[in-house]
């Protein structure tokens, strides 16, 4: 050790420990400054250790303690890759023709819309979701749902999530027949089949392209004609003059009323808040019937009748039906709420005229035609039909049923069926004869006009052969022929 | 085989241990980069393919060849310090390939190059007996080393360039004939020859710039005392202070600046033994930084984003924050295992290669890899420092102890930075991260190291 080492380290030990590191110093072949470097080099060395475990456990923090809060943020760019790599199930429609599919390689996976069919089917975006049948079967359109191992194993593995197949009971056809009957009109459209439930049209105009939503988006949502809504699931509508074949049914059901009884003025108009609302035509003074007086749609007709119903049997009468029930389909419904049994003359008479508090979805209304079209009894409504895959197989989805509503009786669903072909069609060979009905809304403070078709066909048909229902609104119009005339295309695209 | 003729019998058992516990414990790096470096080429082509694999046996082969060349001429070494290089150099060339392939080619040469210089450094010059340590260029030499580092760095303040064309320009280089492009970052080199300057001053007049207590007296009987070192002494912490704030303001090197002085704080502790000096540097070393914050500058607007960003990076993480959050967003997806390599999206963090080869690590390897990593590096850091423990002359001590700080600081200051404990800096982790200048560099401490463990262990 040379003469400078010794002079290396400190004057004074300060501490016991230092002292103690001195004394050590005795030991032969141990130099001074060793043992006191030594000291320190081991209290560096314990700091350091201690700084090591702050960043282990700031380590633990980040990766396994806050990780399913950070990873569920929306700026997460890992989301989007694993969207990306989710080869989501098909969508089609009952005969196999794809409404939607998704093309590409995983981690640039497009989804494709074949036919406009669109708000129906709705989108998937990864930008603002899902919606429509997109949404309602989101998870089986994702992956069969597994347990949390295999959903656990198949991370590990870094396995991509497959789809299954979603077939509807939609009908390309029909779907674009009714787009075609509807045109450039504004309004929904529904087309079922009432022995069996299953929808097999569904339209809203104005609609949009699901494959190029991303593009549009801001230019969709603020377009005042809301392309974006879907009216046959989300909007709701009052009935108006359309509410008079159910009224009539729920006084035929209680035996109140008989088609051939003489109904008192007929032509009368009605008076609602000030309101004169009126019959769709004039009718003849020489047979004023019940049934003539539905034909032309006369406000009269449903104050009479529910008058006699009373305020309880107006709203049961029209429960029983399947109004207010919504139907059972995964897809988003905004429900009709049954109004509440009209306190006094005035707000039961406002409510019988369909211009009261009670709002309604076009396939609410369609549910309620087609309780009359299958015989009184309220069908159970289907849009799925099965899902699987060609490879795995199918599963069918029964009817999920359900249904609380009673119905009404075989001869009241016959009779109101019977009034409403003998107005609407009475020229008609036999077999091929429409029943329907047409009925104006005044909704709104500028008087906004609404137009319902309520219609099906054939309207002389013994189970179990099939009857198609239709249910047509034109917003923001009052042309009953029109109505009529997109109505009968739809009923007559079923045969076509 | 005997490992030397000249070795006495009782070092030659010794010889015989350090060679097998090397050799088990390369083998398995070897294993852990040729099954990442595999399973990279299976989910990046399907198959094992050349593209992928060339690196790894380019690496193997130089550690191969690294021990074979240390076992003959340097027998009694330290066996861990070879294979934790190798595994954490190994990794590093998985990562810059999954994670920024074209600088593979560079990144593989620049590793067989480290090893190269670790062991040249580790032999040359042989001990003699006017300089048993075989350390005497580096230490009767400080003042030229520091002035030459100094010079590097004047010259890269002046002439620097940045590779990519934009940004902070710490780089000294260019299109050279045959070569094609060469880049040196000088300020990586300056770091290892501050060690070596501060070893061997710390080394001579360590005594002299320990602390003096002065008492003074006050009325009533109170006592107040003061610990200075020697006004003279005090110069090379000023100095050092200064060159830190030089690279701050001059190049925005917040990194390196904050490394240069924690180096010099620790280096000061272990001469001094006062933690009262450490205590005082870190508070200079923030009010700096804080008054950096605050001073309107543009020049500083660096540290103020660096602050910014980690104080409060949520409100900003699609803007100035993107970094540091994706950085987190990483480790948590990677979870405890990790997704695997090539399987996670690691980079979605800008320039995740060189600062956040970190983050990445934790993304593909998990938890479990980052823990290993830091584990590798907390190794190495604790066989340097007890190699200064085992060394029998002061020099090699704080050589040993100076390089051990420099790759413990550095590794904190960027994991801490990872982690969101410290506010980020531009510096790379040892071994693990792209980039040329410090894989040379790093190994070059090493081969220091494994210099000091020959001597050490051979008398």
């Amino acid at each position: 050790m040379s003469e400078r080492d010794t002079m290396l380290f400190g004057p004074t030990p300060r501490t016991q420990r230092e002292r103690a590191d001195q004394h050590s110093s005795g030991l032969p072949g141990i130099s001074l400054w060793q043992t006191s470097l030594a000291g320190r080099l081991e209290r560096m060395n314990a700091a350091f250790l201690i700084m090591i475990g702050v960043v282990a456990l700031a380590l633990v923090n980040w990766s396994v303690i806050r990780a399913p809060g950070l990873l569920a943020r929306k700026d997460n760019p890992r989301l989007v890759e694993a969207e990306l790599r989710v080869q989501r199930g098909r969508i089609l429609d009952r005969n196999g023709v794809v409404l939607a599919q998704t093309v590409g390689e995983p981690g640039a996976l497009v989804r494709e819309y074949h036919l406009l069919t669109a708000p129906a089917v709705g989108y998937y975006s990864l930008r603002y979701g899902v919606s429509g049948v997109e949404a309602a079967y989101d998870e089986v359109l994702r992956g069969r749902p597994d347990s949390g191992w295999i959903v656990w194993w198949n991370g590990v593995l870094h396995r991509h999530p497959v789809g299954r197949d979603v077939q509807l009971t939609l009908d390309a056809n029909l779907q674009e027949a009714a787009e075609a009957a509807l045109g450039d009109l504004q309004g929904a459209a529904v087309l079922l089949e009432a022995r069996s439930g299953e929808i097999l049209a569904l339209v809203s105009h104005p609609g949009y392209d699901p494959n190029l939503l991303d593009e549009q988006f801001d230019t969709l949502s603020s377009d005042e004609s809301s392309p974006l809504l879907d009216r046959t699931t989300h909007a709701l509508y009052q009935p108006g003059a359309a509410l008079q074949p159910l009224v009539l049914a729920a006084a035929l059901d209680r035996r109140l009323v008989q088609l051939d009884d003489v109904v008192s003025d007929p032509g009368a108009p009605v008076s609602i808040d000030g309101v004169q609302v009126e019959c769709a035509a004039v009718p003849s003074q020489a047979e004023p019937t019940v049934a003539a007086a539905l034909s032309h749609a006369c406000p009269a007709l449903a104050a009479d009748l529910a008058a006699r119903l009373g305020p309880e049997g107006f709203v049961q009468g029209l429960a029983d039906l399947g109004l207010f029930d919504p139907p059972e389909l995964s897809i988003a419904l905004r429900p009709a709420g049954a109004p509440a049994a009209a306190a006094g003359q005035e707000a039961l008479l406002a409510e019988a005229v369909g211009q009261g508090a009670l709002r309604l979805g076009p396939l609410q209304m369609a549910q309620a035609v087609a309780t009359i079209a299958n015989d009184g009894q309220v069908p159970a409504l289907r849009l799925l039909r099965r899902v699987g895959s060609d490879d795995d197989g199918w599963e069918i989805v029964p009817p999920s049923g359900g249904q609380v509503a009673d119905g009404v009786s075989s001869d009241t669903a016959a009779a109101v069926g019977h009034a409403m072909s003998a107005a609407a069609d009475a020229s008609a060979p036999r077999g091929a004869q429409v029943a329907s009905h047409v009925g104006v809304a005044v909704s709104g403070p500028g008087g906004v006009q609404n137009t319902w078709f309520l219609g099906f066909a054939p309207a002389e048909a013994p189970r179990p052969s099939a009857r198609y229902v239709v249910v047509v609104l034109l917003e923001g119009l009052s042309d009953r022929d029109i109505a009529a005339a997109i109505g009968r295309a739809m009923l007559a695209s079923v045969n076509a | 085989m005997r490992p030397r003729a000249d070795l006495p019998p009782h070092l030659e058992e010794r010889a015989l241990r350090v060679r097998s516990s090397e050799r088990r414990l390369l083998a398995l790096a070897a294993a852990f980069v040729g099954v990442s470096a595999s399973s990279y080429s299976l989910v990046a082509s399907g198959r094992l393919t050349w593209t992928h694999l060339w690196p790894a046996i380019a690496w193997a082969a130089a550690l191969v060849s690294a021990h074979l060349v240390l076992d003959r001429s340097c027998p009694l070494r330290d066996p861990l310090l070879l294979p934790i290089v190798g595994l954490l150099a190994g990794w590093g060339l998985v990562l810059v390939d999954r994670l920024a392939p074209s600088f593979l080619v560079r990144q593989t040469v620049w590793v067989v190059m480290g090893t190269a210089a670790l062991v040249l450094l580790s032999l040359w010059p042989q001990p003699r007996p006017g300089d048993p340590a075989g350390l005497r260029w580096l230490r009767r030499y400080r003042y030229t080393w520091l002035v030459a580092g100094l010079a590097l760095l004047g010259l890269t303040l002046l002439f620097g360039v940045n590779p990519s064309g934009a940004g902070l320009r710490f780089w000294l280089g260019g299109r050279l004939p045959l070569l094609g492009d060469v880049y040196f970052q000088p300020s990586e080199l300056l770091k290892l020859l501050a060690v070596a300057f501060l070893a061997s001053y710390m080394a001579e007049k360590g005594g002299l710039v320990s602390l003096r207590s002065i008492c003074i007296r006050l009325p009533q009987g109170a006592q107040l005392e003061l610990a200075l070192p020697p006004l003279a002494y005090l110069a090379p912490l000023v100095v050092m202070w200064g060159l830190s704030l030089l690279m701050l303001v001059w190049q925005r090197d917040l990194g390196a600046a904050t490394l240069f002085f924690l180096l010099f704080l620790t280096m000061l502790y272990l001469a001094s033994g006062r933690w009262e000096a450490v205590v005082s540097g870190l508070v200079l070393l923030t009010a700096t930084v804080a008054a950096a914050y605050l001073l309107p500058l543009d020049e500083l607007g660096i540290v103020r984003l660096r602050i910014d960003t980690w104080l409060h990076p949520w409100p900003e993480a699609q803007g100035r924050a993107f970094q540091i959050v994706q950085s987190l967003l990483a480790l948590a997806a990677g979870g405890l295992l990790g997704q695997g390599v090539g399987q996670g999206f690691p980079t979605y963090i800008p320039v995740v290669h060189s600062d956040f080869a970190f983050a990445a690590v934790a993304e593909e390897w998990g938890l479990v890899g980052a823990l290993t990593a830091v584990l590798c590096l907390t190794v190495l850091v604790y066989r340097g420092l007890r190699l200064a423990v085992l060394a029998r002359r002061p020099f090699s001590a704080f050589l040993a102890a100076g390089i051990s700080a420099l790759i413990g600081i550095q590794s904190l200051i960027i994991m801490g930075g990872v982690t969101k404990l410290l506010p980020l800096t531009g510096v790379t982790l040892p071994f693990l991260s792209y980039g040329g200048s410090s894989m040379l560099v790093s190994c070059m401490a090493v081969g220091l190291l494994m210099k000091t463990s020959s001597e050490a262990l051979s008398e």
